[in-house]
């Protein structure tokens, strides 16, 4: 299975997104799921987007990018926290699998 | 905890300080109460003068509205530039106040637990950060701090909460 490259988006890079990516990596690597995981700030993500394959975000997306976007809110307040982790985990398992026709450059 | 008193705080920790709590506030919007929680940090010289602009400006593009399972509650932040000392002000509202949701920021979450954090180096920070974000999940917490009758009383929650990581508290010191 290759790894998995996902996004953690904030307003500001400096205070949610760290937190919610903590929490993420910590689910998956419990699932065993082959993933890496960095956090940037919403004015980042333009750019940044395109070398990852699921975006994890607090802030609202209004771009369309293409990929798998998840709210990160669940993993802050707790609802729906399971259902969010169990969702970008499948959808890890599924992109990791079909590695070789993925877009990932 | 023993007082540190005014001597430099523990790099990374935020300041926590029963002046720095508000409860029971009453503010006619989120601009006013987000200035008198600014003001507060201002005077103790946690954050500098473009602080409270800052964090208008920040909450207006990234609003941080939060829907937990027992109440709204927001947590205000900006750029470190306008942070001097980390440290956060604290308000319980009588009312709540409308913030705007962080994941849809044309949806108002009303609100009745403000947390402004002023953050200055959000590496060194982060074990801090992720202590207060555990207290939005907290639901024992957040109905103590709910229903504290004083600052004492949320500032206490508080230190429980944190143990003896992520906040320095300084109750009673003056400065």
């Amino acid at each position: 299975m290759k790894r998995v490259k996902i996004l953690v988006v904030c307003g500001s890079g400096v205070a949610t997104s760290m937190h919610a990516a903590y929490k993420l990596r910590e689910y998956l690597e419990k699932e065993n799921l082959n993933v890496s995981i960095d956090g940037c700030g919403n004015n980042e993500l333009p750019y940044r987007a395109e070398s990852y394959d699921i975006i994890v975000s607090n802030a609202q997306v209004t771009v369309d990018l293409g990929k798998p976007v998840f709210s990160a809110v669940p993993l802050l307040t707790g609802i729906g926290e399971k259902e969010l982790v169990q969702q970008i985990a499948d959808t890890v398992r599924k992109i990791g699998t079909d590695g070789q026709n993925s877009n990932n450059k | 905890m023993p007082s540190t008193g005014p001597k430099e705080q523990e790099q990374g920790k935020f300041r926590l300080s029963d002046d720095l709590i508000l409860v029971g506030e009453k503010a006619a919007s989120r601009e006013e109460l987000l200035g008198k929680l600014a003001g507060l940090l201002g005077q103790k010289g946690y954050v500098k003068e473009s602080f409270l602009q800052a964090l208008l400006e920040r909450e207006k593009a990234y609003p941080t509205g939060l829907q937990t399972s027992i109440m709204g509650v927001a947590i205000p932040h900006t750029d470190t530039e306008h942070v001097v000392k980390p440290a956060l002000a604290i308000a319980t509202l009588k009312e709540p106040l409308p913030f705007r949701a962080m994941d849809n920021p044309q949806k108002e979450i009303p609100v009745e637990l403000v947390i402004v954090m002023a953050i200055k180096e959000p590496s060194m920070q982060l074990k801090s950060l992720q202590k207060i974000m555990e207290i939005l999940q907290d639901e024992k917490m957040l109905s103590k701090i709910r229903q504290a009758q004083n600052a004492g009383e949320i500032l206490a929650a508080l230190e429980k909460h944190f143990a003896d990581e992520g906040c320095d508290s300084d109750v009673g010191v003056k400065h």
